[in-house]
């Protein structure tokens, strides 16, 4: 077979040569692709395995235990409601931000995706302490339930649906503007008939993302104790007397996830047009008028406020706690942050190493292969970390009883679920390092090897950090999967501040959520230069 | 300010700069109620920001801006009225179609302008309106294409959708920017009748802007001539083409040689084809300097030495199937225009003679811009040498 780099030449209908596209992968391609394939679909298939073994009759049991059905319907609707929450204020900054001479653009840009470096639980933490024994909102009465993890959550995960709006919107022709202005459309009209029309998808997509995110959240939840899956599944599976319970909530939530999926499939072909080309020249415009600082101090509000509130939280705390700074800096601390670091940056290597075979794949070799293993690893980066989790402990205690409870478990959570940053990273920058350079350098005498290398490594060393910076930055703050595969004994930051929380031990809480905010803030920054809100 | 009732759209005094560089300079321009005018100018001589002025998008600097009697833009008025209160129907150079809506939703767009927004938005075009906007794809001859999405029509469909959707909610007036410039050639051919009948139909008032010559006279019942900001001449084509009013607008439209030209009593000039009469000398006197402009096909070659002709050197030979375009180099390297017969078969390097049959027309202006007069220029000097 062809294990070769060169494109076969042949004579096209035109006369003129053209390269031939489809060539056979190098088998070791394949099988080093496939690998983090079948690690990314073993959680969901083994959690089939044990919800089933059981039996029929336990199965039902299970799935006729009372306030299961409300459970369920109360984590599907906290995922509706901060879904569309999110979307209707990401689709209010992003056309701000991207569609209007509001003043200080790019400051607003960067601002409108600021909350994500509060991770939630952070945030959570912080709101429960204020609104405790001794906080600032104590007289209003204990903050939690529904409500309050549906605002708390939608606050700080907006910008994740801003993102993918934002970029649609400043691809709409301002043409289509000037069009509708002309036929008797007034500024909000146009911005409501044609904008929101037009990123319509990037709605759905949004939405959808900020809905998957909900249905796994797990740290902010329990905090506010609004209970949804998450929780339950965690604590049937400590509980140890019903993992069989634990196995078929999860599967409960990975149906939640698909429908999800599908109702965003069947909201995303209302707006389904082809040739959504992108206006190549500047984007729309609005003017705001009398508006634009009003608009600003929304984008503001909105966007640092919330951020704000809870890093000045933490600092009081930090500060004037009755426990002193030495006590809530000191070991525990210490020992987080080390655990934090060297399992997310060992994850980071881990899954840069794995998802490079399959990135080689899809980018040089599409196929049917490349295409199940993108598949099978986005699954992975869809689903809730502590379903990952639970699938991956129930095959270890059965197939691998010496890996349970090790961190290489924990690493292979952290990959199954944050393979697809890294793929999708790793993929982008392969294709923008042309095939050509490597023919050429085949054709100046290196093999498909040394081509490989000499040529193409060089260029993908910024992909390559990225991809590890992502998966890095996104471990650190894990948390469900942390808890639940982690070796006894050992505590991350993420979990310090947790458990903390849970004891209302809001001081000691600090120390480590400030930390967690400065490497999302790392996230956050990553993520806006790679989206250009910083130019 | 006097009202402008007799006119659709009536633009006085209109200047507009971007920064320090002025793209349009005190312009006038008054269009008749169901006229098409066509604005013929190089690019960059301001004729989309003209467009633009009147649609609303931009606003003029000074100047004022009458659509159907109304004043929308100067004239004591603080703020310049909306686009969307001006009534005006645009079509782009690329279509600019909502790709999120049908082809009869494009259309349909407009006409739902008497319901709320929520209505708007939420619901598609009632059954008057999706009538009326069937009506208006008939007239474009696309009825049968409702149904599809912009994405899946040709080039040129996309702007019929264009024009049936400015046209649908019955503008005062509709604006057309460069609409076949994005189109083949053949496509532009049938395109242009198809519009022209099309605006016609309906009664339209129309300005249609373009940098083909050839678009605007077959289209236009009035070509406005745009140079540097301003209607440098605006009438029939036939007038602008036989009596253009400047150097400039003669360099602009069509083929021809403009000569440096001296007066002389009876009617006649001495210009570098000779002794000449010619049209337009008017009230300047003999001996007076000005410019004469002679047209390819008002020119006729003969064998050298032809008695009443000016020797000179064929440079090049072009082939346009009806006729043939000869160039002639009639000293010093200054290049005459001359249309002949297709079948005459000449060759590079011949010496020929150039005899003047045709109309020589003195024009205003003695600072031609384009290359063709610079060559024209040196042709005079190398004529009054040999003279």
């Amino acid at each position: 077979m062809d294990t070769g780099g060169a494109a076969v030449l042949r004579t096209g209908g035109s006369g003129r040569f053209v390269p031939e596209r489809v060539r056979r992968a190098p088998v070791a391609l394949v099988i080093g692709a496939s690998v983090v394939g079948v690690l990314a679909a073993l959680p969901v298939l083994y959690l089939f395995v044990r919800a089933f073994e059981a039996g029929g009759g336990e199965l039902l049991e299970t799935l006729r235990r009372p306030g299961l059905l409300a459970l369920v319907l109360r984590t599907a609707a906290l995922a509706g409601v901060v879904a569309g929450a999110s979307v209707a204020i990401a689709f209010v900054l992003a056309v701000l931000t991207a569609a209007t001479d509001l003043p200080l653009r790019r400051l607003s840009s960067v601002v409108s995706v600021l909350p994500l470096a509060v991770p939630c639980y952070v945030g959570a933490s912080a709101v429960v302490g204020l609104s405790g024994p001794g906080g600032v909102f104590e007289g209003m009465g204990a903050v939690h339930g529904f409500s309050a993890a549906a605002i708390v959550l939608t606050l700080f995960i907006f910008p994740l649906a801003y993102l993918p709006l934002r970029a649609s919107i400043s691809r709409v022709d301002p043409r289509l503007i000037d069009a509708a202005r002309s036929l008797g459309e007034s500024g909000l009209g146009a911005t409501l008939r044609v904008i929101l029309a037009w990123s319509w998808p990037a709605c759905v997509g949004g939405g959808v993302l900020v809905g998957l995110y909900t249905l796994g959240e797990f740290g902010a939840v329990t905090m506010l104790r609004c209970d949804t899956l998450t929780a339950v599944i965690y604590e049937q599976y400590r509980s140890s007397f019903s993992r069989t319970g634990a196995a078929v909530s999860s599967l409960l939530l990975v149906v939640l996830v698909l429908a999800l999926l599908g109702v965003g499939g069947l909201l995303r072909r209302r707006g389904k047009w082809s040739s959504a080309r992108g206006s190549s020249r500047g984007g729309v415009t609005l003017r705001l008028g009398a508006w634009r600082w009003p608009a600003f101090a929304l984008v503001m509000l909105i966007g640092a406020g919330p951020v704000l509130l809870v890093v000045l939280t933490l600092l009081s705390w930090l500060g004037g706690s009755g426990l002193g700074v030495e006590r809530t800096i000191g070991g525990g601390l210490w020992a987080g942050a080390a655990t934090s670091a060297s399992v997310a940056i060992a994850a980071g290597v881990a899954c840069v190493l794995m998802t490079a075979p399959a990135a080689v794949l899809a980018a040089r070799y599409p196929g049917r292969v490349s295409g199940l293993v993108e598949r099978a690893v986005s699954t992975g980066f869809a689903l809730p970390g502590i379903v990952v989790a639970l699938g991956l402990a129930f095959f270890a205690l059965r197939a691998t009883p010496f890996a349970y409870q090790t961190w290489a478990m924990v690493i292979a959570a952290f990959v199954v679920l944050f393979a697809a940053q890294s793929l999708m990273a790793l993929r982008a920058s392969l294709e923008r390092s042309p095939v050509r350079l490597e023919e050429a350098a085949r054709t100046l005498g290196r093999g498909p090897v040394g081509a490989f290398v000499g040529v193409t490594l060089p260029g993908l060393a910024p992909g390559i950090g990225a991809a590890w910076v992502l998966v890095t930055l996104s471990a650190m703050k894990e948390l469900p999967a942390m808890l639940l595969l982690s070796p006894a004994g050992s505590v991350s930051l993420a979990e310090l501040v947790w458990s903390s929380t849970r004891e209302a031990m809001f001081a000691s809480a600090a120390a480590p959520g400030l930390a967690l905010i400065g490497v999302s803030a790392g996230l956050v920054w990553l993520v806006a230069m790679r989206e250009g809100l910083t130019r | 300010m006097t009202e402008c009732k007799a006119h659709a759209i009536c633009c006085r005094s209109l200047s507009k700069s971007f920064g320090e560089t002025p793209v349009l300079r005190s312009l006038n321009l008054c269009v008749d109620r169901g006229e098409l005018v066509c604005l013929l100018g190089p690019s960059g001589c301001g004729k989309t920001t003209l467009l633009r002025c009147i649609a609303g998008f931009e606003h003029p600097g000074a100047g004022s801006i009458q659509i159907g009697g109304k004043t929308v833009a100067g004239a004591g008025l603080t703020t310049p009225a909306a686009p969307e209160a001006r009534r005006v129907g645009v079509v782009f150079q690329e279509a600019a179609l909502f790709p999120h809506l049908s082809v009869l939703g494009n259309v349909a767009f407009g006409l739902s302008q008497g319901r709320g927004l929520l209505s708007r938005l939420v619901r598609g075009p009632g059954r008057a309106e999706r009538a009326r906007a069937r009506e208006m794809l008939d007239l474009v001859g696309l009825a049968d294409k409702a149904d599809r999405r912009p994405g899946e029509l040709s080039g040129g469909e996309q702007q019929r959708v264009a024009l049936a959707r400015a046209l649908a909610p019955e503008p005062e007036v509709v604006l057309l920017d460069e609409p076949f410039a994005n189109l083949d050639r053949a496509l532009r051919l049938t395109l242009r009748r198809e519009v022209r009948d099309a605006l016609k139909a309906c009664g339209a008032t129309a300005i249609l802007v373009t940098h083909d010559q050839d678009e605007a006279f077959t289209m236009a019942d009035r070509v406005g001539v745009m140079l540097d900001g301003e209607i440098a001449q605006i009438d029939t084509p036939e007038r602008i083409y036989d009596h253009p009013a400047d150097t400039r607008v003669a360099s602009m439209v069509g083929r021809g040689a403009l000569l440096d030209a001296s007066v002389e009593d009876g009617g006649l000039v001495c210009c570098g084809l000779g002794r000449v009469s010619a049209d337009g000398i008017g009230e300047a006197c003999a001996g007076a300097g000005c410019s004469v402009f002679v047209r390819p096909e008002g020119l006729r070659l003969n064998p050298e030495g032809c008695p009443r002709s000016v020797a000179g050197r064929v440079v090049r030979v072009e082939y346009a199937g009806d006729h043939r375009l000869v160039t002639v180099d009639i000293g010093n390297g200054a290049a005459i225009p001359v249309k002949v017969d297709p079948n005459l078969r000449v060759s590079v390097g011949t010496e020929v003679g150039v005899e003047v049959v045709g109309p020589v027309r003195v024009v205003r202006g003695v600072k031609p811009p384009s290359p063709v007069t610079v060559s024209a220029k040196r042709t005079a000097d190398a004529g009054r040498g040999d003279r």
